[in-house]
């Protein structure tokens, strides 16, 4: 099989779909992934590709950017070229793991030109309907769209979502990776002469695509040193070019605290490098970065101290024993950054358990790529919300729902959801005023997202069914009203298991 | 996103065809080196985007069966990309 994969996201979101790409190699597909030009290197290293393509956005938006009457023409013929190009490919699949709507477009179109060849062309993740409304054909990317992308239309920084983004994006590509998938590329790249490491040593990552996902300048100063000094082993700073200011910057405050030795080797690296580096080093202490996915690759531990507005069960380190610090406000302290590095290099250096203070800081230890997704922690309102997603969609038990104003809620949600099936039946079967029924939906769409923001705890709820609701398309009425009649009756069960499992007082599972 | 009235076509109004911007790319850290530069690469993509909904609309019937009104639509789609800063042109051309 000959299966497209669309990865327009950014270096870090390329990284973790390696696992899935060698997965689908493993199956016996000739796996090709369409990237932009940038992040061509990211993709370059992976042997499970067998062809990389470009989206050149440059080539395409640079006609009608130069001359918007003109250039239209130009730029069009540019990006139906392209499209030509994958089409003549002759796919048999398509696996949009990109999640924009541009991407939801290509899929579309690509679709539609394989029809057009009477080609048979299977998609999965986010296309588009023949009416341009959104499609989610897959259930995994249904899961995305409510669980996970929600975060990026709202700015909601809550991440209740607990599955990692590799095993996400390989559950949309229909693959079972193994730990294996998890890996260099086989071929790790020549350092450059310019490059002299020492054998064991700490890397740090000063930069993110993001100022939010990393630390500043004087913060990493202060953790760099106390490593350098905590650990006795060299410090050596990584980075891009655009990053060499606030390198110097580290540099210049680690010497005012008395360390002058760190090696700074930001801006002198490209990924391949970065690879090599990473496989050599005892361990990486970084913030939300792609270097923490080329660590998962390389496995190598990580230290990743984590912003509060990020997933770090999406996007967190993969190798088994990696900690996780969680910051809001207040970034970690050296100290506790430091003794939480020492027990990620107990390995490397025995002698290091005399420095060894037992308390542990971190908010979570990794425990592999696979690891068993955690239901409980110490924030037991993620927790509720996490296990109300898990019993939605993987058929774990439903939690309790102790307390009196959800109990409250859901009630309400219940008799809500009465009166919109007795208003579908009606409509359904041509019985009263077409006119005051849609008054009527329209007021209980209303209603029900004012319950919704009364009693947030039933969000991933709501998110669920509003996904499934865009998941209908475009179809005659008579049949839209049967799924919706459907789902209606679906989210009456839901809603009935969580208020009855108060009741109850066991775990009960949904059968949806 | 629609409700319940306008999915099942109970609307008096034509159903709007564009499910509009779908997610929020994530954006790039990196600035572009001026203030000038970015003000007029921003008037550009403004400028690209109007030049599209233009000939949008010049299609009587904009139907996604026609492979002339999916190019655009997807060229639109990149050009707001680029409006959200989520991947720098320049950047791309590195």
């Amino acid at each position: 099989m000959k299966v497209l994969v669309l990865q327009l996201a950014r270096l870090g979101d390329i990284f973790q779909t390696w696992p899935a790409l060698r997965a689908l190699q493993r199956q016996g597909a000739e796996v090709h992934v369409l990237v932009r030009p940038r992040f061509r290197a990211a993709a370059a290293g992976c042997d499970g590709i067998a062809r990389i393509h470009e989206f050149q956005t440059d080539k395409i938006l640079t006609p009608i950017l130069k001359h918007p009457v003109e250039g239209l023409r130009p730029s069009l013929d540019e990006l139906d070229a392209l499209l030509h190009h994958l089409d003549s490919e002759n796919f048999d699949k398509i696996i949009n793991l990109s999640f924009s709507p541009l991407s939801s477009w290509m899929t579309f179109d690509l679709a539609m030109r394989a029809n057009a060849r009477s080609k048979p062309l299977a998609t999965v993740g986010y296309t588009r309907h023949i009416d341009g409304s959104l499609a989610i054909p897959d259930d995994a990317s249904a899961y995305f769209f409510a669980q996970v992308g929600y975060r990026a239309q709202t700015g909601a920084t809550e991440a209740v979502n607990r599955l990692s983004l590799p095993r996400i994006f390989a559950t949309i590509a229909g693959v079972d990776p193994v730990e294996a998938d998890w890996r260099s590329p086989d071929n790790l790249g020549q350092l450059s002469s310019e490059i002299n490491l020492p054998r064991d040593f700490v890397a740090i990552h000063i930069g993110a695509s993001d100022e939010a996902k990393t630390l500043d300048a004087l913060q990493w100063a202060a953790i760099a040193a106390r490593l350098f000094r905590g650990t006795k082993l060299p410090v050596v700073l990584l980075g891009a070019t655009g990053e060499i200011a606030k390198a110097n910057s580290i540099l210049c405050t680690s010497a005012r605290l008395g360390v002058s030795s760190l090696i700074s080797l930001v801006g002198k690296t490209d990924i391949a490098e970065l690879f090599s580096i990473l496989d050599r080093a005892s361990l990486l202490v970084a913030g939300d970065s792609a270097l923490v996915q080329i660590a998962s690759l390389t496995g190598t531990k990580v230290l990743n101290l984590s912003s509060n507005t990020v997933s770090h069960w999406e996007t967190g380190p993969a190798v088994s024993g990696s900690r996780i610090l969680v910051y809001g406000e207040t970034v970690p302290a050296a100290d506790t950054v430091l003794s939480e590095a020492l027990k990620l290099l107990i390995g490397v250096d025995p002698d290091l358990k005399a420095s060894l203070n037992s308390d542990s800081h971190a908010d979570r230890v990794v425990q592999g790529p696979l690891e068993p997704v955690t239901n409980f922690t110490n924030n037991a309102h993620v927790d509720f919300l996490w296990q109300l997603i898990s019993a939605i969609y993987l058929g774990t038990p439903v939690p309790r729902a102790d307390d009196s104003r959800i109990q409250s809620a859901l009630q309400q949600w219940i008799e809500i959801r009465q009166i919109e099936y007795h208003q579908l039946s009606a409509l359904r079967d041509n019985r009263g005023d077409a006119k005051q029924i849609g008054s009527i939906l329209d007021r209980i769409d209303q209603l029900t997202q004012l319950l919704i923001e009364a009693e947030p705890r039933l969000a991933p709820i709501y998110r669920w069914w509003t996904t499934e609701r865009i998941r209908f398309g475009p179809a005659p009425r008579v049949e839209l009203l049967e799924k919706y009649i459907a789902l209606n009756t679906q989210l009456e069960a839901v809603l009935l298991s969580l208020r009855e499992n108060e009741e109850r007082r066991d775990g009960q599972q949904l059968d949806l | 996103m629609k409700s319940t009235r306008e999915n099942l076509h109970m609307t008096e109004q034509p159903n709007a065809s564009s499910f509009g911007t779908l997610l929020a790319v994530p954006k790039s850290s990196k600035q572009l080196a001026a203030e000038a530069d970015r003000l007029q690469l921003l008037v550009r993509l403004s400028d690209a985007a109007a030049r599209i909904r233009e000939e949008t609309e010049l299609i009587q019937r904009t139907s996604f069966a026609d492979p002339a009104g999916r190019l655009l639509r997807i060229l639109g789609e990149a050009v707001e990309e680029q409006r959200l800063g989520s991947v720098s042109l320049e950047r791309d051309q590195k």
